[in-house]
């Protein structure tokens, strides 16, 4: 058994309220209607029975006929309303009357009114509230006639109508609710359907089998609930196949995911692990990280020991982003390693590298890279550029220096040309590398971080331990980035030379 | 409107007693029979009254009918119960005038049924001519004695001022002048009520006090109020004009509030019905209701049988033993065997059967009026003698009074026992 809807309830119970207060009005009025009609009856009636009995008394009183007046009298008496009939003569002493056992003193004590008649009302105790009529016989001389009408029928009368009337309005009430709760159980089964079906739902969810589908009878109903629960089916459905694509596409994610995450070892793999890759108590000392903006970056570094005095140095950045710049990169380290292995020139190895990268380049994909070559106890470094942002020189002594910005690009074309250069540094100097993730960080007001603000934290940092420097500038650059995920790879690479004691 | 004054009643049906013929005759012709119509009560609390007026009048008839009724035709007494009730009186007069056909009326009871029934009569006289007549009503009441009725009622009893005036005559004589009125509220009431008004102006006594009692009221009544007005008012004396049931309750509330005031019923009040009430109540209770009461008779003593009528009486009721029909009484009424009002049925059937032997033809309502009207000092063997003229319709005056001893009535000629 369904529950009855609530809403219908309500409608139900004001409804219901409404006709009652309708009903008690109506009889309020139909109580008082009658009343009044049933008053201006009962004085009309009191009147004319006794004038009418008056009339006759005349000739049984000249006749003193007392037994024919007490049986007209009593006919009188038979009326319903009337409720006494007093005749007295002149002296007023009854000579008829109805009473039983006695006339009371209320009744003896009305006094004639001289030749016309008079209406008054009063109580009478045991008779209750009575409309007294007092009519001169021949003029008061032979005596009064008394009638009295019994008000206490009037109200028992109009009880009687307002009890039947009430009676009725409760039937017809009575009979409204039924049919209202027929009516209301025909048209909400279907909404209360739709309801229970919704809940299921949002209890077991849509994938649950145990739910019922929503019953024919609601679907078929014609009216706007038929309209909603076909509505609600096609959602429904729509619902069920979205969340069903939703959930493979999470899987296919979850799969990218995955494969991402081992891709990122792998490429953790890949970049060199500097610790290992430290010069040792020679007169070198390198640090570098790289922070991908994805889960893999196109940007790298990388430290080749190129013979028994001699280190390469690297940092690149691939262009575009995500996978296809970290299998670039992959590409790129392997041919910088390998073109790296025999020959210690830099720009011969970018050369190299460039024709490795710029054949069969079909996706058009390009990479800059910086290539040093360090030549311990000399503390000489000659490198070339292709295209990568210029390192700076930290000077021990203070000052910073960049690099001239110089050479293209590798992968774009086979025949580039590189050309290899050299610095000197002192003791302590220090050689600062970066892509361009560090320059191009964005905070959130929208500003970049700008070789001008990296130029002045150098500035302020100084020549420092390489694992220091890498550490702050990280720091700083983050600090800046707060809160915004980052759009580039953000790699940095510091070498430090000691000149050996 | 005070509930169950008005009787309301309308029943049409005509209880017809059937009066069968002499056993062993030759069964009349219709057209030979004499048939007078009675309407009385045979129900209700006042039954036994018509109950025993027509066991007197039909043992009368009876014996007549044995000897060769009137001329050769017997007397048929139509009978259809009233109840007491005026309305269904009327409605029997109506079916006795209209569909039965009776010479004359005969043996009506009560006041308030037979003066409601005047007025028909005379319309039945003015619709076909010559004056219907009523015989003997067992009713003591002014309209049936006056005009403008009562040229149309031949009347046997004396009236109730004659009883009500012999009792507050009676009362005055040994002192006790303050009389207190116990009355039906109704005609029969008003009548007595009146009388003794009138009675009391005469002897220089009081009316100090009256209560009424409903018509139909019957033992079970409580009439505790009555009396307590009737005693407050310090009345010596009461007079009752009501039905056995009804004094009867009256007497028993009296007594048992601890009055023992003398109280006076007139003949209506069915001495012989009464006393067997307080008979009962006596047996059943300590107290003897029978006693301080005294009876007004229009017959004399039913007991005395050094009176003719008395004895033919006594025979007759032996012989014929009329009783009631279940039917029409109910199982539980037990007839008086004999009393002064089965006394005044016989006697009333008597003077009837003369009359109807005086008259020319006895089916002729002319003829039965000048036969009436010609009965001069006959005796009827009460040794009170009846004479009737066309400006005289009263037959007996002479009222008798009667008190309690032993559980029976007995005739009363000294009252000095109550004297104050």
């Amino acid at each position: 058994m369904m529950r009855r809807p609530r809403l219908f309830t309500k409608t139900l119970v004001i409804l219901v309220a409404v006709f009652a207060v309708m009903a008690n009005g109506a009889s309020l009025l139909f109580g008082f209607e009658l009343y009044q009609s049933l008053v201006s009856e009962y004085r009309s009636k009191g009147r004319a029975i006794a004038r009418s009995i008056s009339d006759s008394a005349v000739d049984l009183l000249l006749a003193s006929d007392l037994e024919t007046l007490q049986a007209t009298v009593d006919q009188f008496d038979q009326i319903a309303a009337v409720s006494y009939v007093l005749v007295q003569d002149a002296s007023g002493t009854p000579i008829a009357h109805t009473f039983v056992p006695e006339v009371p003193a209320e009744v003896l004590e009305l006094t004639p009114n001289g030749r016309s008649s008079r209406i008054e009302e009063f109580e009478i105790a045991g008779l209750g509230d009575t409309l007294n009529v007092t009519v001169p016989i021949l003029g008061g001389l032979a005596g009064n006639v008394h009638v009295g009408m019994d008000y206490g029928q009037i109200e028992s009368r109009i009880w009687e109508g307002v009890v039947r009337m009430q009676l009725f309005v409760l039937l017809i009430l009575a009979a409204t609710v039924v049919v209202a709760t027929v009516l209301v159980r025909r048209i909400s089964r279907p909404l209360g359907d739709l309801t229970q079906h919704a809940s299921a739902l949002a209890e077991a969810g849509l994938e649950s089998k145990r739910i019922a589908p929503l019953a024919p009878r609601t679907l078929a109903s014609g009216d706007e609930i038929g309209d909603l629960a076909r509505a609600f089916v096609r959602m429904e459905g729509d619902l069920r196949e979205s969340s069903q694509r939703l959930q493979a596409a999470a899987a296919t994610q979850e799969r990218i995911d995955s494969e991402l995450r081992i891709a990122r070892e792998i490429q953790k793999g890949i970049l060199p692990k500097i610790e290992s890759a430290l010069v040792g108590p020679v007169s070198f000392e390198i640090d570098a990280a790289m922070k991908p903006a994805r889960e893999v970056g196109g940007d790298f570094y990388d430290v080749i020991r190129a013979g028994p005095d001699h280190y390469y140095f690297a940092i690149g950045d691939v262009s575009g982003k995500g996978v296809p710049a970290c299998l670039f990169m992959a590409v790129t380290m392997t041919l910088l390693r390998l073109g790296a292995a025999d020959v210690l020139d830099p720009a011969e190895v970018l050369r190299r590298v460039n024709r490795g990268l710029a054949r069969d380049n079909d996706a058009c994909m390009f990479v800059t890279l910086f290539l040093g070559l360090l030549e311990v106890g000399t503390g000489r470094i000659s490198y070339a550029n292709g295209g990568h942002n210029p390192p700076y020189v930290i000077r021990s002594k203070g000052g910073i220096e960049t690099l001239d910005p110089d050479g293209v690009v590798l992968g774009w074309s086979e025949d580039t040309e590189f050309r290899r250069r050299e610095i000197a540094l002192a003791d302590g100097d220090e050689f600062f590398l970066y892509t361009d993730g560090v320059t191009e960080a964005v905070d959130l007001g929208g500003n970049f971080f700008s070789d001008r603000r990296l130029v002045d934290l150098l500035r302020r940092l100084g020549a420092k331990s390489a694992q220091e420097l890498v550490g702050d500038v990280l720091r700083e650059v983050d600090d800046f980035a707060k809160g915004r995920p980052a759009a580039d790879d953000v790699t940095v690479m510091a070498v430090r030379f000691h000149k050996r004691a | 409107m005070l509930p169950g004054l008005h009787a309301g009643r309308r029943t049409l049906v005509a209880l017809v007693v059937a009066v069968d013929l002499m056993a062993g005759a030759a069964p009349a012709r219709a057209e030979d029979e004499i048939v007078l119509g009675m309407s009385a009560a045979l129900s209700g609390p006042s039954q036994g009254l018509g109950i025993e007026l027509w066991r007197g009048a039909r043992a009368y008839f009876s014996s007549l009918n044995e000897r060769g009724g009137i001329e050769g035709r017997p007397v048929v007494l139509r009978v259809l119960d009233d109840g007491y009730d005026p309305e269904r009186a009327l409605t029997n007069t109506q079916t006795l005038l209209e569909d039965e056909d009776v010479a004359a009326l005969f043996g009506f009871v009560g006041t308030p049924t037979t003066t409601r029934i005047l007025p028909l009569m005379k319309l039945h006289d003015m619709k076909h001519g010559g004056r219907m007549l009523l015989f003997f009503p067992f009713t003591g009441a002014q309209p049936l004695r006056h005009p403008p009725y009562g040229d149309l009622v031949f009347n046997l009893r004396a009236s109730y001022r004659d009883e009500t005036r012999g009792l507050v005559a009676g009362c005055s004589e040994i002192g006790r002048r303050r009389i207190g009125i116990f009355y039906q509220a109704d005609a029969y009431g008003r009548s007595g009520w009146d009388g003794v008004h009138r009675a009391a102006a005469r002897h220089g006594a009081e009316v100090v006090a009256e209560a009424t009692y409903r018509r139909g009221d019957n033992l079970t009544g409580d009439y505790s109020r009555q009396v307590e007005i009737l005693r407050e008012a310090n009345a010596d004396c009461v007079i009752a004009i009501g039905t056995y049931a009804a004094c009867a309750g009256f007497i028993r509330n009296a007594r048992d509030a601890g009055w023992d005031v003398l109280i006076a019923n007139v003949s209506f009040v069915g001495s012989e019905n009464l006393l067997a009430e307080l008979l009962e109540l006596s047996a059943a209770g300590t107290r003897d209701y029978t006693m301080n009461l005294v009876n007004s008779q229009v017959v004399p003593d039913y007991r005395d049988e050094s009176l003719p009528a008395v004895r033919e009486y006594r025979e007759a009721m032996e012989s014929f033993a009329p009783r009631p029909e279940p039917a029409v009484s109910g199982s539980n009424y037990r007839p008086v065997p004999l009393g002064p009002v089965s006394l005044e049925g016989f006697l009333s059937a008597k003077l009837m059967a003369e009359i109807l032997r005086r008259a020319d033809d006895a089916s002729s309502t002319p003829d039965l009026r000048a036969a009436a009207e010609s009965v001069r000092t006959v005796d009827l063997g009460t040794e009170t003698p009846v004479s009737y003229s066309a400006n005289d319709h009263e037959g007996l005056e002479k009222v008798y009074f009667t008190t309690i001893e032993d559980g029976r009535f007995v005739p009363l000629s000294d009252w000095s026992r109550w004297r104050k």
